[in-house]
Formats: C-alpha cells, sequence, structure tokens
C-alpha cells in the first residue's frame, strides 16, 4: 500500500473515531459519582471544602447525627476524625446536601466556584464561610451565633433572627442583601464594588459610602452587646475602662 | 469520484502539501473536497459540543451551519480580495473546491480530541484549568497555522501567489471576515434566542 493511502485511511479513521468518541458519553464527560452517608455521631464541627459546585447545608436543632447526600466527579472523600467530632468533606466538583445535628458548634465552608445554601437552626454556633466565585443564600434562626462571611465575586442573600450575633460580612464584587431582626450583638459588614440593602429590626443600623462600594455596621444599644455563652470550661475575663 | 481517489488525495496533502494542490488542480473531478469539509465541519461540531450537557440536533446543526458558513465567507471573501487587489483571474466555486483539501488540517484537532477524550477523566481533574486553556489555545494556533499554510499552497497553485500577497490577503479578508460575522451570528443567535436585547 502507497504510504498516500495509509495515511488517507488514518486520517478518515481518526476523523471517524474523534466523532465517534463525541457521542459516547462516558468517554466525554467526567465519571459521576454517587455519595450518600450518614451517622449517628455527635460531631462538634463540621468541615467543607469544594472546589466547584454547590453546598446545601442544613444545621438542625433537635436531632443528632450527620447525613450527606450529593453527586462529585474528580477527587473527593469525606471522614471524620478519629474521636468522630469533626465531620471533614474535601470535593474536586460535587453538588451536595449536608444536614447535621444539634451537636454542632463550627462550622466552615469553603467553595471556589459554587454556590451555598445554609439554613441553621441550631444556637450557638460559629460560622465561618468564604466564597471565591459564587452566591449565598444564609437563613439563620438561631441565638448565639458568630459569623465570618466573605464572598468574591458574588452575591449574598442572608436572613438571620438572632437574639445575640457576632459578625463580620465582606463582600467583594457583589451585591447583599441582609435581612435581620436581632436583638444583641455587632454585624459589621463591607461591600466593595456592589450594593448593599439592609433591613433590620431590632438594631442601629450605621451605613457609609466608602469609594468603592459601602461599609456599616448593625449594632444593639442594650446591655447584650456582651455576651458569652460556655458550654463547658472555664473562662477568666478581664474588662478594663479608662 | 472514489473513496481511494479521496484517501489518495488526502494522504498527498499530509505527505507532499505542496505539489498535492498542483496535482488536485490538474484533477478534473474535485467535488470529493466537500466530503471532507463536511466530514470536517460534522466532528467540529460534535467535538464543541461533546462537553456540554446540550447535545441535541438543533445545537448541532447550528454548529455545523456556523462552520460552513464561516468557511464559505472566509473563502469568498479571500477569493475576492486576490482577484481584486493582485488582478488574477479565477471563479470562487474552483477556489472553494480546491481550498476545501485544506480542511485535512483538522487532523490536528480530531488527533487532540481522542487523546483529550480518552485521558481526560483520568488526567483533567489533576490539571488547572488555566493550563487546560493554555493547551486549548496552543492547539487551535497550530490548526490555525496548518490550515493557513495548506491554504496557501492552494492559493499559489490556482491564483499563482507568492507568501506576501497570501498574507496580505488573509489579512484583509479576516478584517472583512469580522465585519460581516459578527453581525449576522448575532442576528441569527437573537433569532434562535440564544442571547436577548
Amino acid at each position: 500500500m502507497k504510504t498516500e493511502s495509509l495515511l488517507g485511511i488514518i486520517f478518515i479513521a481518526v476523523i471517524l473515531t474523534s466523532m465517534l468518541l463525541s457521542l459516547v458519553p462516558s468517554t466525554i464527560k467526567p465519571v459521576e459519582n454517587t455519595v450518600k452517608a450518614s451517622g449517628n455521631e455527635k460531631i462538634s464541627s463540621v468541615i467543607i471544602n469544594v472546589k466547584t459546585g454547590g453546598v446545601r447545608l442544613i444545621v438542625n436543632k433537635t436531632i443528632d447525627g450527620w447525613f450527606i447526600n450529593g453527586t462529585y466527579s474528580g477527587e473527593g472523600e469525606y471522614k471524620l476524625s478519629q474521636d468522630k467530632s469533626y465531620l471533614i468533606m474535601n470535593f474536586d466538583t460535587a453538588i451536595m446536601e449536608v444536614i447535621v445535628g444539634k451537636s454542632v458548634k463550627n462550622i466552615a465552608v469553603f467553595i471556589d466556584t459554587g454556590f451555598l445554601h445554609c439554613i441553621v437552626y441550631k444556637d450557638n454556633i460559629s460560622m465561618t464561610i468564604s466564597i471565591n466565585n459564587g452566591n449565598t443564600n444564609l437563613l439563620c434562626v438561631s441565638d448565639n451565633i458568630s459569623l465570618s462571611l466573605s464572598i468574591s465575586n458574588g452575591n449574598l442573600d442572608a436572613n438571620i433572627i438572632t437574639n445575640n450575633i457576632t459578625g463580620d460580612i465582606r463582600i467583594k464584587n457583589g451585591n447583599a442583601d441582609i435581612n435581620g431582626v436581632l436583638s444583641g450583638g455587632r454585624i459589621n459588614y463591607k461591600v466593595i464594588n456592589g450594593k448593599a440593602n439592609v433591613v433590620s429590626m431590632g438594631f442601629t443600623h450605621k451605613s457609609r459610602e466608602i469609594s468603592n462600594g459601602v461599609e456599616g455596621e448593625l449594632f444593639s444599644n442594650g446591655a447584650s452587646d456582651l455576651s458569652i455563652y460556655l458550654e463547658d470550661g472555664n473562662l477568666d475575663l478581664l474588662i478594663a475602662r479608662k | 469520484m472514489s473513496a481511494l481517489n479521496v484517501i489518495d488525495k488526502i494522504g498527498l496533502i499530509m505527505t507532499k502539501p505542496r505539489s498535492a494542490f498542483e496535482a488536485i488542480l490538474l484533477d478534473e473531478s474535485r467535488r470529493d473536497s466537500y466530503l471532507i469539509l463536511i466530514l470536517v465541519a460534522l466532528n467540529s461540531s460534535l467535538i464543541s459540543y461533546s462537553r456540554s450537557s446540550n447535545l441535541n440536533m438543533i445545537n448541532l446543526l447550528y454548529s455545523f451551519g456556523h462552520y460552513l458558513l464561516i468557511w464559505f465567507l472566509y473563502i469568498a471573501i479571500l477569493s475576492f480580495i486576490i482577484k481584486r487587489v493582485y488582478k488574477v483571474p479565477g471563479g470562487f466555486i474552483e477556489f472553494l473546491e480546491l481550498s476545501n483539501y485544506a480542511q485535512v488540517a483538522f487532523f490536528i484537532v480530531a488527533v487532540t480530541s481522542i487523546i483529550n477524550f480518552l485521558l481526560a477523566p483520568y488526567f483533567m481533574p489533576k490539571f488547572d484549568e488555566l493550563i487546560s486553556i493554555f493547551l486549548l489555545l496552543m492547539n487551535g494556533i497550530i490548526w490555525w497555522f496548518f490550515l493557513h499554510v495548506l491554504l496557501y499552497f492552494a492559493a499559489k497553485a490556482y491564483f499563482k501567489i507568492d507568501v506576501a500577497q497570501f498574507i496580505v490577503s488573509v489579512l484583509i479578508s479576516w478584517m472583512l471576515l469580522t465585519a460581516v460575522l459578527i453581525p449576522i451570528f448575532f442576528a441569527i443567535s437573537l433569532l434562535l434566542g440564544v442571547v436577548s436585547i
């Protein structure tokens, strides 16, 4: 067979193979895995780390245990720490629903590109949320919240009903809608390259325009500015005033 | 038009591109070049949509039509520019039939896509997104360069022009093509509801 004929046949074969492969879904799409797991362990902390995707997180007030349901592709795993107090989830690409029980005291969610829907019913909780590209919907119906929330390139829709909160919210390249029914504590927020729509009851709201956005503060006037919740352990507290 | 004839022509373009177009020009039947064009356009459409979940008949036809439309317009404008600027005789259809063989350059894209399809599930998660875009861009540049080398041999055989004349014609053609294509594609996309004002 001539070289020309051989190369011609190779060309046709390559084109047809490429076409066929394009039509076979399993070879062209990343393999999607399903994860479904649950446990009765009384975990105290949840750490969720997702590169791309979305997380729906619910923190229950009355029941114990944990539950994960979703799909992922690429590398990913969830695990409990040795003492069964931490639930750690690391996924490349995932859509997950995570439900945790009343034993949880700390939540940390890190999402590179994606969304977070977070509903918190449980009291006495500390939340750290960081989203690089994506939106966050947050509903908190709980008391004694410590919130640190940071979003780059995305919007925040937060509805908070609480007796006491300490919050720091930072949004870059996005808008913030904050609705709060609050009675004690303080929330600082800063929105760069975006707008802030803040509606609150029970708090004093001060905001000011800065060169590229808006920053503000929600704070209570009453004695409940200082609120300490201690479940166990000791606390040494010194307050000095000039 | 025999299948063996087409295969021989493709092989000849891949081994001796310079003399291949001269030989093809002497051949009376060049209709088989449309077969190569259709194969390549179809492959290009399938590759474009293979990674998305939107692979359906309408999207496939839309992408297929895009490819053919760009190609026909590009060759029409290129042939018009060469004829007007350098005052050389020639017909659009004849040049189109000859130029269609330059689509053999798509071989590079097809090979890359096969490698990508077979290896992506194992290696892509480890690739940075930026590296993937860079590789895609490099692949596109190599394909574009190879396509234009073959197109130059076709133009050289048909219009008897040199490299400098071809480069000038290509530059003018791309400028005109951009001016013509953007409003056309915008109108089509608007019509199909892909974009909205």
